[in-house]
């Protein structure tokens, strides 16, 4: 229990290290004094140039001395710069041009602003006003720049004309600006505040497509609100046509940073934090977002390496400590890695041509990244992402494994464990050390036998020369009894969903962590097949065809389709803007989505509902819709009732939530019913036949757990069942079971899977669908799936979304075993898990060695009774294990080393203790009644092998027996057990030292047919455990007589046992 | 009790001897093969033969031609021979071997100077059986007998017929068989607990011996 107590606290304490312990960090920053709100690279001049807002001057930024030279001077606040990709011509864009009146009332001329053209190759200059602030500025791969200004001018002040903010710059040979266009878009008047960035001034960044055909500017429309969304808008500027387009984009958080990547072809453009990508068609949607973006314009910043398809991304989180960079996928920004900035991003970034640096603005200056060297710098890791340790709950002997830690790159570096403060029973062979290096896992059982299911403890790993940001090792520990039942199959990372596919004996798993649908063999249980998700997947379902897999995802826009007869992507389904597909319905008639959605809300909603929500007027918002998908386009709409069309369902369309609304779709096994379940304890019905939803219900404050449609007759939705109107059918299942995690069906009843805690074992029972009553409530090796236990801390930019309800349960197409999804990846059970197995019964304890009813401490004894083992079991070379076979015995609490065990009789050592005890014995048919006896302190008895009194002579080495007699004047030894304490006392279950022999305490008397022996020795015998050696001599005048009385007395115990005794 | 019984061995031959004064004596050594009939071991389920492996016996002998028919002599023979247990496809050996101390009446058929002098024999004395072998606790047939390192000495009676022929003025052949027989050794051969060994002992010697007289 105390493992368990503790385990929340050390998850935070995991990442509380995390965030702590400091690695190397990844970057060179050259400091400008001032602030910079755009970088251009020069790289046939191998400089950066940077526009130095507050400074009024371009610095020019040596990459190979990282120091900064004669920088270029400009008459206004430089808002942005471009570089010609012919590197000669650079273009600064001019914010607002200050009065030089001292006591001017405007500062600033509001609409003022212009550009300075540079030759570099000339070496001359050009000063063009514009009478507006120029926001943001870029080439094109014709050579010409875009510019971009807050207000439409004219191209030429002198000559009015039309007014345009989109202009055409030809830098050569006649410096020919053209007017294409205007496009609203805002930005913050000088002068500001003290501490604001140009990022917030501005508001405007530019990105270009690998091929240079496209440039895509980030604008606002608002004007940088403080805290809440704003609208932003995305200006898409094709350079061969010379048109442009903008979309506008509302955002919350807000859209920053302000940097926008984009692709070899601007198929995909990351724009603040949201990958968008866009179709031939001009059709765009969300791809992936990043999932915790705290929405800052001057923090943070990516950039698009090309030339590995990767994205690099510093995007703030709400809780960051430190600056990170994540090195991300550029299909579903799944995070690969995690890079500890030596200083927070801000702004523009830029890759160079080779890939081999990423320049950035940051907060002092300019961050030079050498991306390209990562294989070469130093980066630490685990070899794997978990560790199990199986151990069960009486086990007491430790379990080692070997951990390796290795460079993830081509250089050696430190590296530092560190398990939660507090943490006891498991010990590290180092602590620290360099890359590679084995360290050996040692788990010492004891400290976790509380916990009858599963302890996840973290192994964390830091380096002050590594500059990457490891994740913590799991470490997982077994403690299980031997009545829980099922096979664990290691799964490392969040899993979310789990789904079997009858027609193709595959097991689908959702891994949320890594975007990533796990496609298993049914039979075998290897690993076949990854599909890449969206971010941050939520819930799988399958057409009613069985052909495709769909899978919504909490942060892209979204639902993936696969084609599972070739396990090919296949094309998305598209929904509205603002809606996340969390968890989709099949039925025969139609696909329902439930989609998150956030602002702005459709326009169905605008009459009722705010966006964003005023937190001085706290109106509902919509959170969550229900969608309807067309599959065959691959797209949703969002009918205002829950259904469009003639047969529109009675019930509006949107569920409000202050605190957030969360749930799921559920299908019946013929699709022919749907069941959306909210976690604000709505439910509603989806009759196909009716082809609408009929009813709605809401009889429960909140709801969560387990759900199903068992029938159009039956539903569940956590701990209730409900009937075809959805009404609760009473209270089904008891509380004690816990949170439900899974619900299937199996041969006509149902199943249903609860957890009380992680750490604790699972219960899995049947569910009478007639009666609907549970029975067979059986324990699991370790606890399924909760909201709870799916819940950690976040890390980074890795998604989490854990909605209240689960789905951990699935059935094989065979129906032979079940699956669900565990603490520790899978537990297997076989589909008759609740065959009910004979409980053991203890019937007496006795002595192993002559089966005689005193037993003493330490001594070997025999466990009789019935049904103790399911099998004959032997342990192997000593220490003896305190599990054998799946079975344990325990006295007073202490589990026993145990020799062997078979149905009947289990072979054990007593503990070291004396007087009244009690017994009992685990298997895997339960656990016995307890058994009380006596513990002597000493209790002598000699062992018999098969019959053979194991008195050996020491001149032949020989047992005596009736051919083998003692004879005056020879030495033999007797093996006994129950002579109690020995000095030094081995650990129980051990062997004890060979070299000097542990010495009996209090040593026993031996007498042959009435005479005393001289007791040469009494000690433990070396190579045995439990057993003891007392050497004696014959005395030379002994009676000779096929029967001699032979006696050891000790403890006020004796045993005598007749040997033959033969004259000379 | 051994040490009882040599001495009363030796008295036996001791009388022999002192009834011969003034007569003809002859001191001669005596070598031949020893056979033994099988005994039995039984218990309520299971038998086995007990026997003594045939084996060399050789010897001394003392005697005096008291009488013109009769004479007196006093043996020592050592006889080797290894304990043996069989039965039921198993067997057991063991080593083993006998001391044989007696004191025997000759009858002979011919008178006190004849060249040729058939005679029969008898007499009696100790047997000492020595068991020599390596005891083990997994003998075969254990449940049966145990055949053990011990000294037994058992009294032995002696029946038996031979001739003797005058080879010169102090040189005597002699060829002869004895039977000796004794009740069955339980301690060599110890019985096991619900086992009986029975019959009884019989050690069948052909010997001949070279004497000198005087």
């Amino acid at each position: 229990m105390l493992a368990v107590r503790f385990r929340i606290p050390w998850a935070v304490f995991a990442w509380a290290t995390v965030a702590t312990c400091w690695a190397a960090s990844f970057g060179t920053v050259v400091p400008i004094n001032g602030t910079v709100s755009d970088i251009a690279l020069d790289e046939r001049r191998n400089v950066v140039w940077a526009a130095n807002f507050s400074a009024y001057r371009v610095e020019k930024v040596n990459l190979a001395t990282k120091s900064l030279e004669i920088p270029l001077t400009v008459p206004m606040p430089p808002s942005a710069v471009a570089l010609s990709p012919d590197h000669r011509f650079l273009v600064v864009g001019e914010y607002q041009k200050p009065d030089p009146a001292e006591l001017s009332a405007n500062p600033f001329a509001k609409e003022s602003g212009g550009y300075t053209l540079f030759d570099l190759d000339a070496n001359l200059r050009y000063d063009v006003n514009l009478k507006s602030p120029v926001l943001a500025v870029a080439f094109g791969g014709d050579g010409k720049a875009l510019i971009v200004t807050r207000t439409p001018v004219p191209v030429d002040p002198q000559n009015p004309g039309p007014l345009t903010n989109l202009f055409v710059l030809e830098p050569f040979p006649y410096r020919t600006l053209t007017g294409i266009g205007s496009i609203d878009v805002k930005s913050v008047d000088l002068p500001v505040p003290l501490v604001k960035f140009p990022t917030q001034i501005g508001q405007a960044t530019a990105g270009v497509s690998g091929d240079g055909n496209t440039i895509v500017i980030l604008a606002a429309v608002d004007n940088d609100p403080p805290t809440t969304s704003d609208l932003s808008i995305l200006i898409h500027y094709d350079v061969a046509t010379q048109t442009a387009f903008g979309e506008e984009i509302g955002q919350n958080p807000s859209a920053g940073p302000r940097s926008v990547s984009v692709d070899q072809t601007a198929a995909n453009i990351l724009a603040d934090w949201g990958l968008q990508h866009y179709l031939p068609t001009g059709i765009s949607y969300l791809l992936a977002q990043f999932p915790r973006p705290n929405g800052a314009f001057n923090l943070g910043s990516h950039a698009w390496d090309l030339t590995r398809s990767l994205i690099y991304a510093q995007i703030p989180t709400p809780d960051d400590k430190k600056p990170v960079l994540h090195v991300m996928a550029t299909d579903n920004l799944t995070v690969s890695k995690r890079l500890q900035l030596t200083e927070d991003l801000s702004g523009k970034s830029q890759m160079s041509s080779d890939g081999q640096f990423m320049y950035s603005a940051s907060v002092s200056g300019v961050t030079i990244l050498p991306v390209g060297q990562l294989p070469n710098t130093p980066q630490v890791g685990f070899s794997q992402e978990d560790m199990l340790f199986v151990a069960d709950a009486c086990n007491r002997l430790v379990l080692k494994q070997t951990l390796n830690i290795i460079s993830l790159s081509s250089v050696q570096t430190d590296f530092k464990l560190s398990l939660p403060a507090g943490t006891s029973g498991i010990t590290l062979s180092a602590t620290s050390g360099t890359t590679p290096a084995q360290v050996i896992i040692t788990i010492d059982p004891t400290a976790f036998q509380a916990a009858k299911g599963t302890t996840n403890i973290p192994l964390t790993l830091t380096s002050d020369g590594a500059v990457n940001l490891p994740a913590p090792e799991r470490l997982l520990i077994n403690t299980r009894d031997f009545n829980q039942r099922g096979q664990i199959l290691n799964i490392p990372g969040k899993l979310v969903d789990i789904l079997a596919d009858q027609a193709r004996s595959r097991l689908y798993v959702l891994r949320q962590d890594q975007n990533v649908v796990l496609v298993y063999d049914a039979v075998t249980l290897q690993r076949i097949a990854f599909l890449r998700t969206g971010n941050t997947p939520t819930q799988m379902a399958l057409t009613t065809d069985q052909k495709y897999l769909m899978v919504g995802n909490d942060h892209s826009q979204i639902a993936n389709v696969f084609d599972l007869e070739t396990l090919k992507v296949k094309a998305p389904i598209l929904f509205p803007s603002g809606h996340y597909p969390r968890a989709i319905g099949v039925s025969t008639t139609d696909i329902f989505a439930l989609s998150r959605a956030v602002c702005p809300p459709p326009p169905v909603f605008e009459k009722k509902k705010i966006c964003p929500p005023d937190p001085e007027n706290p109106i509902p918002v919509v959170q969550a819709v229900l969608d309807h998908i067309n599959f065959a386009d691959r797209t949703a709409d969002t009918p205002a009732t829950l259904v469009a069309g003639p047969d529109r369902a009675i019930y509006e369309n949107g569920f409000l939530g202050v605190a957030g609304v969360d749930g799921v779709l559920a299908s019946s096994p013929r699709n022919d019913y749907l069941l959306l379940a909210l976690s604000d304890g709505n439910v509603v019905e989806y009759d196909a036949s009716a082809k609408t939803w009929v009813a709605s219900r809401k009889d429960f404050a909140s709801l969560g757990g387990a759900y199903n449609v068992f029938s159009g007759d039956l539903f569940l939705a956590g701990p209730n069942l409900l009937n075809a109107a959805l009404v609760p059918l009473g209270d089904p299942f008891p509380a004690t079971d816990g949170t439900s995690s899974g619900v299937g069906t199996l041969n006509g009843a149902g199943l249903r899977t609860t957890a009380t805690a992680a750490f604790d074992p699972g219960r899995i029972q049947r569910i009478d669908l007639t009666t609907r009553k549970q029975y067979n409530s059986t324990l699991m090796a370790e606890a399924p799936l909760t909201q709870l236990s799916l819940t950690t801390a976040s890390v980074g930019q890795i998604g989490q979304s854990i909605s209240a309800f689960t789905r951990t349960l699935a059935v094989s197409p065979d129906k032979t075993r079940v699956f669900a999804l565990t603490t520790s990846g899978l537990t297997i059970l076989n589909s008759n898990f609740d065959a009910v197995l004979a409980k053991p019964v203890v019937t007496s304890v006795t002595s192993a060695a002559d089966q005689s009813p005193l037993v003493a401490q330490g001594g070997t004894v025999n466990i009789n009774g019935t049904s103790l083992a399911s099998a004959s079991v032997s342990a192997g070379a000593p220490p003896l294990p305190s599990s054998l076979g799946e079975v344990c015995a325990l006295v007073n609490n202490v589990a026993l080393p145990l020799f062997s065990v078979s149905p009947p009789k289990l072979v054990a050592q007593l503990p070291y203790f004396t007087g009244a005890a009690s017994l009992v014995v685990h298997t895997a048919g339960g656990v016995s009644d307890p058994f009380a006896f006596t513990i002597q302190g000493q209790a002598p008895a000699i062992f018999q092998s098969a019959g053979v009194v194991q008195v050996i002579r020491d001149d032949n080495n020989e047992p005596v027996t009736f051919t083998n007699p003692i004879h005056p004047n020879t030495a033999f030894t007797i093996y006994v057990t129950g002579l109690g304490l020995t000095t030094p006392l081995p650990p129980l279950g051990t062997l004890g030292s060979a070299d000097p022999l542990p010495a009996v305490v209090n040593p026993p008397s031996v007498k042959l047919g009435g005479v005393s022996l001289a007791v040469i020795s009494a000690t433990l015998s070396p190579n045995q455990i439990g057993v003891y050696q007392i050497k004696v001599q014959a005395p030379s005048r002994v009676d000779a007589a096929s029967s001699v009385p032979l006696t050891i007395s000790a403890g006020g115990n004796t045993a005598t046992y007749n040997v033959r005794v033969v004259s000379p | 009790m051994l040490k009882g019984l040599t001495c009363a061995a030796v008295m036996l031959a001791a009388a022999g001897l002192a009834n011969a004064q003034g007569q003809q004596w002859e001191l001669g050594a005596i070598g031949g093969v020893g056979f033994s009939p099988d005994l039995t071991v039984k218990n309520a389920t299971t038998s086995a033969s007990a026997s003594i492996r045939p084996g060399l016996t050789v010897g001394v002998y003392a005697g005096q031609e008291m009488y013109r028919y009769w004479s007196g002599e006093a043996t020592y023979l050592y006889r080797a021979g290894d304990l043996r247990l069989e039965g039921g496809g198993k067997s057991a050996s063991f080593g083993a071997h006998t001391h044989l101390i007696t004191g025997d009446f000759l009858a002979h058929f011919r008178p006190r100077g004849a060249r040729i002098r058939p005679f029969v024999s008898f007499g009696g004395g100790v047997e000492i059986m020595q068991g020599s072998g390596q005891e083990s606790a997994t003998q075969p047939l254990g449940n049966l007998a145990a055949l053990t390192a011990t000294r037994e000495v058992l009294p032995v009676g002696e029946a038996g017929a031979g001739v003797k022929v005058q080879l010169s003025e102090h040189m005597r052949l002699r060829v002869q068989v004895r039977d000796y027989f004794s009740q069955a050794p339980h301690d060599v051969i110890a019985p096991a607990p619900g086992a009986r060994l029975s019959g009884i002992r019989q050690d069948i010697i052909g010997m001949v011996a070279l004497a000198y007289t005087w």
